[in-house]
């Protein structure tokens, strides 16, 4: 066997293999980014322009976004079936869990706190996910922590615009970038 | 001694083999995924399939999504040892001086077709 072929052979074998776990991340993280950016975008701006509206408009919109999860999830579990995205549902699950805990803990708190909070616990997910599946996440999770912390601190009065434009735009951005460009 | 093995080293084959080992151990993919992925027909997906699955290289699970039926693909626990086997061989013959774990031989380089199921 020719020296060439075995070459091109193990070159087959890792395109394939990239080709195929940028597929996975693609299918797996892209649709969540795209949607939770989106409801980020809606949400603070909308929340920034009429204050008396924010809860209830916050109550919807994560009713919206855990049903499209649910039905999103559902579809790509439908395709790849490994025994990692059931632990991966379940992590998330549990630490909305205790995000929620933590808030009723912590009450009372300003509005500003309680969303910081819930930011920087949900990016902690990021982070530690980003630790073991994929750099590209734990970089998002921590710059989204730092426009919290920043803008929670610095400039509390920008905060709900910052959020929407750096916040929802970041998870927004990398989901769109990974749709586009990882495509197979 | 890693051998190379015939039966994965055709190029689709072995593309197919690689993108079941790269999602991981105990991962199902259903057929018209791994088809897009690989940017392969049904009839070619399939006939490649049932040579792997012959050998016991990958398990094929038919099942139902309501009416729907559907056919999930992943590879067997033979089939990842063989597909290390291979690219160990492969790898072998580039560099002679490297020595498997075990300390065997590197690869030998008999390009005799092994027969169908044959630990590589």
């Amino acid at each position: 066997m020719q020296t060439e072929e075995i070459r091109q052979a193990l070159v087959l074998v890792d395109q394939t293999s990239q080709k195929v776990r940028r597929a996975l991340l693609r299918d797996s993280f892209a649709p969540f980014a795209i949607l939770w950016g989106a409801i980020w975008i809606v949400g603070f701006s909308t929340s920034a322009l009429f204050p008396a509206a924010a809860g209830i408009l916050w109550i919807a919109l994560d009713i919206v976004g855990l049903v499209a999860s649910i039905i999103i999830g559902n579809q790509y579990s439908g395709r790849v079936l490994s025994p990692n995205g059931l632990r991966l549902f379940w992590s998330w699950i549990a630490l909305a869990g205790y995000a929620g805990l933590v808030l009723f803990v912590a009450r009372p708190l300003p509005p500003l706190r309680s969303s910081m909070l819930l930011v920087i616990i949900i990016m902690a997910g990021y982070v530690i996910q980003g630790i073991w599946l994929w750099r590209g996440q734990l970089i998002v999770g921590l710059v989204i922590t730092a426009v919290t912390l920043l803008g929670g601190w610095l400039l509390p009065d920008y905060y709900l615009w910052l959020m929407a434009l750096l916040g929802g735009g970041t998870l927004l951005g990398t989901g769109l970038y990974l749709w586009i460009a990882y495509r197979p | 001694m890693s051998q190379l093995n015939e039966l994965i080293h055709q190029p689709t084959r072995l593309r197919i083999m690689a993108a079941l080992s790269a999602l991981g151990p105990g991962t199902e993919v259903e057929f018209t995924y791994l088809r897009d992925i690989l940017d392969l027909t049904d009839g070619n997906l399939g006939t490649h399939l049932a040579k792997l699955e012959e050998a016991g290289y990958v398990a094929v699970r038919k099942t139902f999504v309501g009416r729907k039926p559907r056919t999930f693909v992943s590879l067997t626990p033979h089939g990842q040892h063989a597909f290390a086997e291979h690219l160990a061989a492969l790898r072998a013959i580039l560099n002679p001086t490297l020595v498997e774990p075990n300390g065997a031989s590197p690869a030998t380089t008999d390009t005799q077709p092994n027969r169908k199921g044959d630990k590589a």
